[in-house]
């Protein structure tokens, strides 16, 4: 460290040079950064929902759908219709948009004494009074419309719109929206669906991170300020972290990584955490400087003291986040990869940058370094009330922490899992508000597709399809379905006078293969491609749901899958899929990616704080609190019915990060007090009094850092700014009582063993 | 002969405006422009034909689906057609009988259902068994339906010279199409290409017309390719084994002949 600390100050023009050009770099990248909440995006590319998902959309088209209703207290009226095929033909043209299905695009298929017809079902505005009353009638024959492209009780027009496979969810939402505007009755329009949810959030994104980022700015300046007291002290730390933010996002554009909403909280999450290091750095130096050592010197010890301190807690950071990677979800993989990487170029910079910088600087007049060890303030009389108490009901506190650990345990399996990001938004909002009316008036907006294959034009294949088809409809939530087996009953039911007895499938393959030719002879080539595809092999039942929360939601798919799979057989293999499957699958990756990257972070914490002690009990010992403050946060969370998210996924990570630095620090001091003197309740005392203000201090700024998070537009990110101010509250309060209690009743033999490198 | 005379006062019209200060331009265009698209239509067609038909059908993602049919025509206005291909619609037949003053008659014969079944003719912008080709472009076009005019009256295609002339519908909403342009051979008088552009104007599908074969007097594409542009969607009509002239009976295009 001396050697490395005494290369950086003497070649420091060049560190600076060097690290402002990297700097300038990842600026030029910045720009390019892209946006991207999709629900395919979030799952790995090889994932088998995410293969079907995608081979589904390749061969129907994008199933995801923009839904606007129209609101009209008399639909049936010259006026409101002509609206309504005035805004078809408005939303047509929006680019991005495949098709728009409304009242006045809908086909009509007529049985007649003679034949079949199929027309449009409204091609123009009704001119006359009797034109208005004929398409009431025509609306009221077939039963398809009601809930699709009309509400039930005939109060709402519905048009739902496809887009194009390779559309852009933000500009064709902004693009349906300023449409809508323009509507002289703006107001009666709501639009919901999935690529609305995702331009909202992706414009919501970019509302937090200019509105959080000053925010947590002006905490780092203002606690800098009254730490230092000097403009270098506050300066240096704050230069750290924003070039760390620069070049983490620069990466991310660079490797055309795309941001999703866990990462608006990157840059908050990097200078709550980084600006640590930087302060640990400046600290050092006024320490060396108040003992009347040179600048050069000051700064070659200050490194070589606290320099191992910073990059033993940033490793472990690093690795707590790093652990994130082992997610299946590439929204949390790439978040915790480049908080790592964030974490890293903070450490990286505060060993090299910083001592550069303050090597080129004047010494400052007036030194205030942080913890003067003097002063007997509030706190440190609370402390040491803290040690004592904590010493004499040892058995007590651990048996507290025990029964507090079982008691979140029972807690933890009423953890809910939430992944359907509607609701990251408050229910007063606008897009929440619009997908109600969606909810109640037509099927829902979102869909869930069964992917089929097998002889399409099989009568028994075509009637287990209308089974499958019979069941989702009779659940909750599920709005209506479609499939081909539909046009062929309503096909069959056309060709028998409208009898709605008829409404079934024929009875021989050339039957089927003759009433489609039928319809064919008068319909559209394009009329079936949403749900079968060319040669009658391969079909899709798409099944409308709502907005439902993933209990709901995993319940639902659940019962379809099964039931869909009794079905299926040698002639007729089925895979669930659709935006709704992805959250669901979501769901579970969610959680077992939450699973894999604890054990991980905590195992590589264990295996960091063994080899820094050299001793596996230490190792142990360190983890303890992380144990308990996580086993805490989850029980919270589940008798609060707090849901883990993608935001709140992330706790576990930063507490065990974050926090084993106060289990380092503690055990550290612990261990040189017991060495020195020998006494065990002295040793509590001591380090409780001096590791515990500097544990204190850490605790209070990464949480005020947190507390910025609050002021998110997402309702996850506000949960996680307050869970990760109670896990920095447990984590410090657990290092500070359990690890006392357990040292000095245990006495652990690393304690007493001589070694000088920590 | 006409035609001949025809070009002759045109040119000596052409060269008395040269000599004229305001030269109305299209005004000679113009004529010219229908001229050649009655001499189109105009062209000796067979009173009967029979053919084998292959109708391909090919997808924005290049799926094809293939049917096999044998076409009976009688002049333009009296079509059967009876599927060979696939086996599940093997023996569907279809006829068309156009009238002159009433709606055209269309049936299909469905014979796993026993039933002849009438086909609006509410259809005719409706495409063609799911091809390309509404019932309209299939069957005669009146050519009083548009006004024409000469875009180029000399230009190449195909390593062909060419007259390039566009139709303007009279009414849109009629025809089914506002605009078309047509790329027709000097030599064969035969279009080659033809645009058809929807009622809003933007241009939704091309025809290519390629394959000419002189069977006796006449002269016939027998490979007919139809694009829609705004879907991606295409149509191969490919005509083999054709047969003209041979006084097919006329009951060949009867509702009792459909089903037998």
């Amino acid at each position: 460290m001396k050697m490395f600390t005494e290369f950086v100050t003497r070649y420091r023009k060049t560190v600076i040079l060097l690290i402002l050009i990297l700097t300038g770099f990842f600026i030029y990248q910045m720009p390019q950064i892209t946006i991207d909440n999709s629900i395919n995006n979030m799952l790995p590319a090889d994932h088998p929902a995410r293969e079907t998902f995608d081979k589904v959309s390749d061969t129907f088209g994008n199933s995801d759908i923009l839904v606007v209703a129209m609101h009209a207290d008399s639909l049936f009226s010259r006026s409101a219709l002509t609206q309504v095929c005035e805004l078809t033909r408005a939303l047509e043209s929006v680019p991005g948009v495949r098709e728009v299905r409304s009242l006045s695009t809908a086909r009509y298929m007529r049985g007649t004494d003679w034949g079949m017809e199929v027309e449009d079902l409204m091609p123009e505005p009704p001119a006359t009074r009797q034109a208005v009353e004929d398409l009431r009638f025509k609306v009221g024959q077939n039963g398809i419309y009601e809930g699709t492209i009309i509400s039930e009780d005939r109060s709402y027009a519905g048009f739902v719109l496809r887009l194009t496979k390779d559309a852009d969810d933000e500009s064709v939402y902004k693009e349906v929206q300023t449409t809508l505007d323009r509507q002289p009755n703006a107001t009666e329009l709501s639009v919901a669906g999935s690529p609305a949810v995702n331009a909202i959030m992706a414009d919501s994104m970019k509302h937090d991170l200019t509105r959080l980022l000053p925010f947590v700015l002006i905490l780092v300046l203002v606690s800098l300020y009254f730490s230092f007291r000097s403009l270098q002290g506050v300066l240096l730390p704050l230069l750290t972290v924003l070039v760390s933010v620069i070049w983490t996002l620069g990466l991310m554009a660079l490797l055309s990584i795309p941001m999703a909403m866990v990462s608006t909280i990157l840059p908050v999450l990097l200078i709550a955490i980084g600006s640590a290091y930087g302060i640990h750095a400046i600290n050092g130096y006024y320490e060396s400087l108040l003992r009347r050592l040179s600048q050069r010197k000051a700064i070659v010890e200050a490194m070589d003291h606290v320099g191992k301190a910073i990059l033993m807690a940033g490793l472990t950071t690093v690795v707590g986040f790093g652990a994130l990677a082992l997610s299946s979800v590439s929204q949390i993989r790439s978040f915790g990869l480049f908080t790592a990487f964030g974490v890293a170029v903070a450490l990286l910079l505060s060993v090299t940058f910083v001592p550069a910088i303050l090597a080129l600087l004047k010494v400052p007049d007036r030194i205030d370094p942080v913890d003067g060890e003097t002063s007997h303030s509030l706190l440190d009389r609370v402390l040491i009330k803290l040690a004592t108490v904590n010493l004499r009901y040892k058995k007590g506190v651990i048996l507290a922490g025990i029964a507090l650990f079982f008691f979140s345990g029972i807690g933890i399996p009423r953890l809910a899992v939430e992944t359907n990001t509607l609701r990251f938004f408050p229910a007063h909002s606008n897009i929440r508000q619009a997908t109600e009316v969606i909810n109640d008036h037509f099927g829902g907006s979102e869909n869930l597709s069964l992917y089929l294959r097998g002889d399409m034009k099989d009568p028994e294949v075509l009637r287990r399809m209308l089974r499958i088809q019979a069941y989702a409809d009779s659940l909750e939530h599920v709005g209506f379905s479609i499939s081909i087996a539909d046009y062929v009953a309503e096909i069959n039911k056309a060709l028998n006078g409208n009898d709605p007895a008829f409404r079934r499938i024929p009875d021989s393959r050339e039957a089927v293969a003759q009433e489609i030719l039928l319809y064919t002879m008068s319909g559209d080539p394009g009329d079936f491609e949403q749900v079968v595809d060319y040669d009658f092999r391969r079909a899709n039942i798409s099944i409308r749901i709502e907005s439902v929360n993933s209990r709901e939601l995993d319940i639902l798919v659940d019962q379809i899958e099964q039931y869909a799979r009794s079905q299926a057989g040698e002639t007729l293999q089925v895979d669930v899929t659709g935006s709704s499957y992805l959250f669901k699958v979501l769901t579970d990756l969610l959680v077992h990616g939450q699973i894999y990257s604890l054990i991980a972070s905590l195992g590589l914490v264990w295996l960091i704080v063994t080899i820094l002690f050299r001793s596996v009990t230490a190792g142990g010992f360190s983890i303890i609190p992380l144990t308990l403050t996580i086993a805490l946060n989850f029980g919270l969370m589940g008798w609060l019915q707090i849901p883990l998210d993608t935001a709140t996924t992330m706790l576990a990570s930063m507490a065990i990060g974050i926090g084993v630095d106060y289990s380092i620090h503690f055990l550290s001091r612990y261990r040189r007090e017991v060495q020195h003197t020998g006494d065990h309740s002295r040793a509590a005392v001591t380090t409780t009094h001096t590791s515990g203000k500097a544990i204190f201090f850490n605790a209070i700024a990464v949480t005020s850092g947190f507390v910025v998070l609050l002021f998110s537009t997402f309702r996850p990110i506000q949960t996680l700014g307050l869970l990760t101010a109670f896990t920095m509250v447990t984590a410090s309060l657990g290092a500070l009582t359990i690890l006392p209690a357990l040292l000095s009743g245990l006495k652990p033999k690393f304690l007493s063993r001589n070694h000088q490198n920590t | 002969m006409r035609y001949f005379m025809k070009n002759i006062v045109l040119l000596v019209l052409a060269l008395l405006y040269a000599w004229m200060p305001y030269k109305p331009v299209t005004f000679g265009a113009e004529n010219s422009a229908r001229e050649v698209i009655e001499r189109v239509e105009n062209a000796p067609r067979p009173a009967d034909q029979q053919l084998t038909m292959t109708m391909t059908l090919v997808n924005s993602q290049g799926q094809t689906l293939t049917r096999t049919l044998e076409v009976k025509k009688q002049g333009d206005d009296k079509s059967y057609l009876l599927f060979v291909d696939p086996p599940d619609v093997k023996n569907t037949a279809f006829l068309n009988i156009s009238h002159e003053l009433r709606d055209d008659e269309m049936y299909l014969y469905l014979p796993a259902l026993n039933r002849i079944r009438r086909i609006a003719s509410s259809s005719k912008h409706k495409n063609f068994m799911g091809s390309d080709f509404t019932y309209d472009d299939m069957g005669d076009r009146d050519i009083d339906d548009y006004t024409y005019r000469m875009v180029e009256s000399s230009t190449r295609f195909r390593d062909q010279e060419v007259y390039l002339i566009e139709g303007s519908a009279k009414d849109p909403n009629q025809t089914g199409y506002s605009k078309l342009r047509f790329w027709i051979r000097k030599d064969i008088y035969q279009p080659v290409k033809i645009e058809f552009f929807d009622r809003h104007g933007d241009l939704e599908k091309v025809q290519t017309n390629a394959g000419f074969k002189r069977i006796g007097e006449y002269l016939l594409a027998t490979r007919i390719e139809m694009q829609n542009v705004q879907t991606g969607h295409k149509t191969i009509l490919e005509l083999q084994d054709i047969q003209v002239d041979q006084h097919l009976p006329e009951m060949t295009w009867t509702r009792r002949n459909l089903a037998r």
